[in-house]
């Protein structure tokens, strides 16, 4: 089937082979040698986007200059020549367009590794370190201006085909322009365009007849001083004639978590901004949260956008334009966001939740005997499709009446939906390997299978050999507790009532439920240990978000607290810190703490996986279940 | 010379004294490997005289991987790191020992990718993580004995194995755990075997955890003694990494000698050394640790971090320059995956990369009397400048003079009195009440003016509606109703809330975040004032801001996570937000050089740093 998007586009000079773009990120994939240069994990990381027949790869934002240092390993340009070689070259062969990423975070940077001052347009504070910035003066302007140009022309002279500048999110561009950070009142205050037209000016001076990028932020959500689109758009056409093409995104630094938002915003959220910012001669760029071929076909057909940024799609599947040339269908992308959203201190490496990149896909291994998979949670039906690609035998058996295991009940969650998405694609490609599923099957891994009734009726199976090559990825168990389990919460319902929700491990799940229960007319509360309901949502930036999502939905979030009794409608709860007690109306309370995993041990013959072992998250089952069937193949 | 200075043998060696330089993180490690930093860091304890300086903690499990750099000492790429920290503590006479753990249940998979492995299946409250219960532990006795064998390979004098703060040892004994004494045992035979008898073998016992029905000073007197035969020394902790942390690294608030209770129970049960340790700033203090009885070696983490020549000074019974237990850069740092830094010592964490100071002759002015001016005028009078500090107030200190007045920040001020003792020991003409508008006869200036309050617009002059600064610097007496607001000063806000409501008023605070004393809980503050706050009924409200204020008083609360808006009747707004800097019109034709406040308003360490940073390098 022809795709639009496959389709070449002109950019400027050149030629992209398809009008998909893979965005720069954080990847935390430098060798820690060399933590600001783009290291060999880097090359491989966009050189597999563009063999999978990316059209343009943006690279990670390399700092202009060593003052800024907004994360660790972030790169610094003058440290770069190599590695943007590297990349340049390892892209070549596909023809996919390479643009180096220049940036300078400004007062959205960390003074942690320079142990100076951040440098911004005006002694505000960021929202999120709370520090304030010293001003940059006219000449320290002059010399970022002179940086952004050495830099570009370094990029296009070790063979990038040009640049994309930051003046997104995490931008001292975007600060400039913007009247929450801009209150100078010098001419570049006045002029608040001033410094974004003097670097691409001098960029443009720079890279000559390369591509010239703007990552521009349209919308800070912030309209009584931040950019709005209507003034995005006079920014734009005042630098129409200086740059080839455009990535309109959104947020501020008060809403950082709005520019790559998880699957609470729906996808495709800034089309409306990319039809109204859209200049003539500058090739429009759609971002936001683009994970689905078809949405990006319509966007491109309607004329909203000339390429389409489909940045986590091609994490997910880094084949993902070859696959829609082909008509088939991409590993889908479930906008988690907790494995690659990675602007993290602790510098964890990129992943993916539904990929596990870190186990190879493509397998080559001898055939094996038939493999029985226990379990059609994501670790088995991972387990299987790679056994079954591999062409090896392989059947399922799954306790309950249709698979995905928890990943069903979670996708009845709000925010969680693209998780059928992601079962429905295991199940088509499973249907398309010819793997058979047997369902309504509880399988004891010490003794055999038995039918559906449980564990009572257990009969040993009649060829031996099916039990001597098992994976085990028949989950989790609940924990026994003071409350409602969270899953037979998830699966089964509630008894009517006020609901108080338990929340020791803090990730999404106890905050859907709440959110859930809210909607649905109940009064709700989450009791929690830490400073905070649901921490770790932080990696998935949807932290904020969630607490004020809570709040309007009038639930009670009660942190630093651990429920001490659950009685007669009553439960008991106790701040942690002062010991301080109190009580909640409570019908019902659901414990929303970690289940546990199975007490069966690997062993020659059998691969326990995934939640079987320790409850963890999809990305864990999904690692597991492939790595188990790669060993048993291997 | 006192009783610190006394020699002690630790099994076949000697320790020329009784301080020690425990473990502890510092963020150093490259690649998981010891890097010239670390040998640069422990030598520098150990040329400041320390007797024995104690590794951080060394991993024996490639896969337990708590933080990114954990040293993991199974690979032996590490010898040559090991042999260098040896080089670097032996040239100064000291012993050095590698501290070896498995973190278990205490542990993270984000970087290995693989489920932790735990005493049992119970997550750790921080990590939260649910562990994979240890069936077969011989591998980590294995593991252990293999780091060991580096250890040795490496010529550093020992071991000591930790099952203290973060431990799988500790968590197989807390879960009271058959396997626990068992699987030491175990392991202090394996690094036995691997480092022979000629070497240094202790081992770091847990004294209190600080959790009900948690390990107490009678569980770690029960683990010295079945191990004594084993070991050549016994080191003592309390505090659990991740739950009860600030027990491990106690804020300012907390007393020297708070853990007294673990070494002295230890130390009556075995004939071993036994080390205690518990927040010792001054060489008094540690004397004390000792002379009391409590232990016969007395660890000194951060006061060796805040001046790395504290042993002999302690030993000749000079004044060192003290911690004063912000744990801005050592602890908030350190849990950022920071490497380790000092609010009063900014060499600390940089010693392989910071030259001598240069040397000269100049007429220095440096204008402010601040943390960032004093330690500008300290470093430019050790470099040989002749050196003239002008205040304009009648006292040094600045805002950390204020600050230093609120409940449980007194420590505050030990940084000014000691630079202030240092700058004048080192011939700084000290001259207060001296504002300065043009400079002459002099050849360089450092302007460190630091910032002053700035109230925010919705203000609007009303007169009771002020900065925190006028309530700690007593212009001010606010009485009933107080509205604290907290938008972003550190522990501004917290701690004038604190000594209005001791005084009797009936406080509140307000903060934009969503957690109220946000900034106290990297410094690990954030518990104890919470306690305090409750004793003293202070209310604490999150997620709003003030969005106007008019006469009565009454203020304007928006929830931003809402919308809503309220307004609240109270008799005083007190509030803490970001200062403007204050940048004189100097009349001068000599450079001047802006350090700390005056640069961009931040914290302690960025004062000290910039102004030792300028004194230093001036021409």
């Amino acid at each position: 089937m022809p795709r639009v998007l496959g389709e070449e586009i002109v950019l400027g000079r050149r030629t992209a082979p398809s009008r998909v773009l893979f965005g720069p990120h954080v990847t935390h994939l430098a060798d820690p040698h060399r933590p600001r240069a783009l290291g060999p994990d880097h090359v491989a990381h966009y050189r597999a986007r563009a063999a999978g027949g990316a059209g343009v790869v943006v690279t990670e934002v390399a700092s202009v200059v060593a003052e800024d240092h907004p994360y660790e390993d972030a790169p610094l340009a003058p440290l770069c020549g190599d590695g943007w070689a590297a990349v340049a070259d390892a892209c070549a062969p596909f023809g996919t367009l390479v643009l180096a990423g220049l940036g300078h975070a400004g007062g959205q940077g960390s003074s942690a590794y320079t142990r100076g001052p951040l440098w911004a347009p005006s002694a505000v504070p960021d929202p999120a370190s709370g520090e304030v910035p010293a001003v940059l003066s006219s000449s320290g302007i002059a010399a970022v201006v002179a940086v952004f140009a050495s830099s570009a022309a370094l990029a296009v002279q070790a063979g990038c085909d040009g640049v994309e500048i930051q003046a997104g999110q995490h931008a001292l561009l975007r600060q400039f322009l913007s009247g929450l950070t801009n209150l100078r009142d010098d001419a570049y205050g006045a002029d608040r365009a001033m410094v974004l037209v003097e670097v691409l000016s001098a960029v443009r001076a720079a890279v000559g007849d390369r591509v010239l990028g703007l990552r521009l932020t349209v919308d800070e959500l912030a309209p009584w001083a931040g950019i709005t689109p209507e003034v995005a758009r006079s920014f734009l056409q005042r630098v129409a004639d200086l740059v080839d093409l455009v990535v309109p995104v959104r947020g501020s630094a008060l809403t950082v978590g709005a520019t790559r938002p998880d699957a609470h915003t729906a996808p495709g959220f800034l089309r409306a901004a990319c039809r109204a910012v859209r200049v003539d001669g500058v090739a429009t760029v759609l971002a936001g949260s683009v994970v689905d071929v078809e949405v990006a076909e319509s966007a491109l057909a309607a004329g909203d956008a000339d390429v389409v940024e489909m940045t986590r799609a091609q994490l997910a599947d880094a084949d993902l334009v070859a696959r829609a040339r082909a008509g088939s269908a991409p590993r889908p992308c479930v906008l988690t966001n907790q494995q690659c959203r990675v602007r993290d201190v602790r510098n964890p490496r990129i992943s993916c939740t539904v990929a596990a990149p870190e186990v190879p896909e493509r397998v080559v291994g001898r055939s094996v005997g038939e493999v029985l998979v226990v379990g059609a949670g994501p670790a088995g039906l991972e387990a299987a499709r790679t056994l079954a690609r591999a062409g090896c035998a392989v059947r399922v058996v799954e306790r309950a009446d249709a698979v995905g295991g928890l990943l069903r009940d979670v996708a009845g969650l709000p925010g969680r939906e693209l998780f059928a998405r992601l079962v429905d694609w295991y199940a088509d490609e499973l249907a398309a390997l010819r793997v058979p599923i047997s369902l309504g099957v509880a399988v004891d891994p010490e003794h055999g299978v038995s039918r559906p009734g449980g564990h009572a009726d257990v009969e040993r199976q009649d060829d031996p050999h099916d039990l001597d090559r098992v994976v085990l990825a028949c989950g989790g168990v609940d924990r026994p507790g003071r409350g409602t389990p969270i899953a037979a919460a998830l699966r089964d319902g509630l008894p009517p009532g006020p609901v108080v929700v338990e929340d020791p491990v803090g990730d999404g799940a106890a905050v859907a439920l709440a959110e859930r229960l809210a909607a649905e007319g109940r009064e709700v509360a989450v009791v929690a240990p830490g400073l905070l309901i649901g921490p770790g949502l932080a990696r998935t930036g949807d932290l904020v978000d969630a607490q004020a999502r809570l709040a309007r939905a009038g639930v009670r979030r009660v942190t630093e607290a651990s429920v001490t009794a659950f009685e007669g409608g009553v439960v008991s709860v106790v701040d942690v810190a002062t010991g301080a007690a109190s009580t909640l109306p409570g019908a019902v309370l659901v414990d929303a703490g970690p289940r546990r995993g199975v007490p069966v041990a690997s062993r020659p013959g059998l691969v326990v996986v995934g939640d079987a072992v320790a409850p963890r998250t999809v990305a864990e089952a999904i690692r597991e279940g492939r790595a188990a069937a790669r060993g048993l193949l291997a | 010379m006192n009783v610190l200075g006394e020699p002690v043998r630790l099994g076949p060696l000697v320790a020329r004294n009784r301080i020690v330089f425990p473990a502890h993180l510092t963020n150093t490690a490259v690649a998981r490997r010891p890097t010239p930093q670390h040998a640069a860091y422990y030598g520098a304890r150990a040329a400041g005289g320390a007797g024995l300086v104690i590794t951080e903690e060394q991993s024996v499990d490639p896969a337990d991987r708590p933080y990114e750099k954990l040293v993991d000492g199974t690979d032996p790429a590490v010898v040559p790191g090991y042999r260098a920290i040896a080089d670097a503590v032996h040239a100064h006479g000291a012993l050095v020992l590698a501290q070896l753990g498995h973190n278990g249940g205490q542990s993270s998979s984000i970087y290995s990718r693989a489920p932790v492995d735990g005493a049992d299946d119970e997550p750790d409250p921080m990590f939260r993580e649910v562990p994979r219960p240890v069936s077969d532990l011989s591998w980590l006795v294995d593991g252990f004995g293999l780091v060991a064998s580096h250890v040795a390979a490496g010529g550093l004098d020992g071991v000591e194995v930790q099952c203290s703060q973060a431990s799988l040892i500790r968590q197989l004994f807390s879960a009271r755990s058959e396997r626990a004494l068992p699987f030491l045992t175990a392991v202090l035979r394996a690094v036995r075997a691997a480092i022979g008898p000629d070497r240094v073998l202790g081992v770091r016992v847990q004294g209190d955890e600080g959790l009900p029905g948690g390990l107490s000073a009678a569980d770690a007197v029960r683990v010295a003694e079945a191990v004594e035969p084993l070991v050549d020394y016994v080191n003592t902790a309390v505090g659990v990494a991740t739950r009860t942390l600030p027990l491990i690294e106690p804020p300012m608030g907390v007393p020297a000698g708070y853990a007294a209770h673990v070494p002295t129970a230890v130390r009556a049960a075995v004939s071993v050394p036994v080390i205690g340790v518990g927040r010792f700033t001054t060489p008094g203090q540690a004397l004390e640790a000792v002379t009391s009885g409590s232990c016969d070696l007395v660890g000194v983490v951060r006061g060796q971090i805040a001046d790395p020549a504290f042993a002999g000074k302690a030993l000749r019974g000079e004044r060192v320059r003290r911690c004063i237990g912000c744990n801005q850069e050592c602890i908030a740092r350190v849990g950022l995956n920071q490497r380790l830094g000092c609010a009063v010592n900014p060499v600390a964490g940089r010693e392989s990369v910071v030259s001598p100071p240069a040397s000269g002759s100049a007429r220095v002015l440096v204008v402010g009397g601040g943390p960032a001016g004093l330690a500008a005028a300290v470093a430019a009078a050790r470099s040989g400048h002749a050196v003239t500090l002008a205040e304009r107030s009648d006292v040094l200190g600045g805002q950390l003079a204020l600050a230093s007045r609120a409940p449980e920040r007194r420590e505050l001020a030990n940084l000014v009195a000691d630079l202030a003792h240092e700058a004048r020991d080192r011939g700084v003409a000290v001259r207060l009440r001296s504002p300065v508008s043009s400079v002459s006869g002099v050849d360089t200036v450092v302007l460190a003016t630091g910032a002053r309050p700035a109230l925010p617009s919705w203000a609007g002059g009303l007169e009771r509606v002020v900065d925190v600064t006028d309530v700690l610097a007593g212009r001010v007496a606010p009485r009933g109703r107080v509205l604290v607001v907290d938008a972003g000063r550190g522990h501004a806000a917290t701690s004038t809330a604190e000594l209005l409501a001791r005084r009797g008023a009936d406080v509140a605070t307000l903060t934009p975040a969503l957690v109220a004393a946000d900034a106290l809980a990297p410094t690990l503050d954030r518990e104890r004032w919470r306690r305090r706050a409750a004793e003293v009924g202070i209310a604490s409200f999150t997620d709003r801001v003030v969005v106007a204020a008019r006469p009565g008083l009454v203020v304007d609360v928006l929830e931003h996570l809402t919308g809503t808006v309220t307004p609240w009747p109270t008799d005083w707004v007190v509030h803490a937000g970001p200062p403007t800097p204050v940048v004189p019109e100097l009349v001068t034709d000599v450079p001047v050089v802006r350090v700390g406040d005056c640069l961009a308003p931040r914290d302690i360490a960025a004062a000290v740093r910039e102004g030792t940073a300028a004194g230093g390098s001036l021409p």
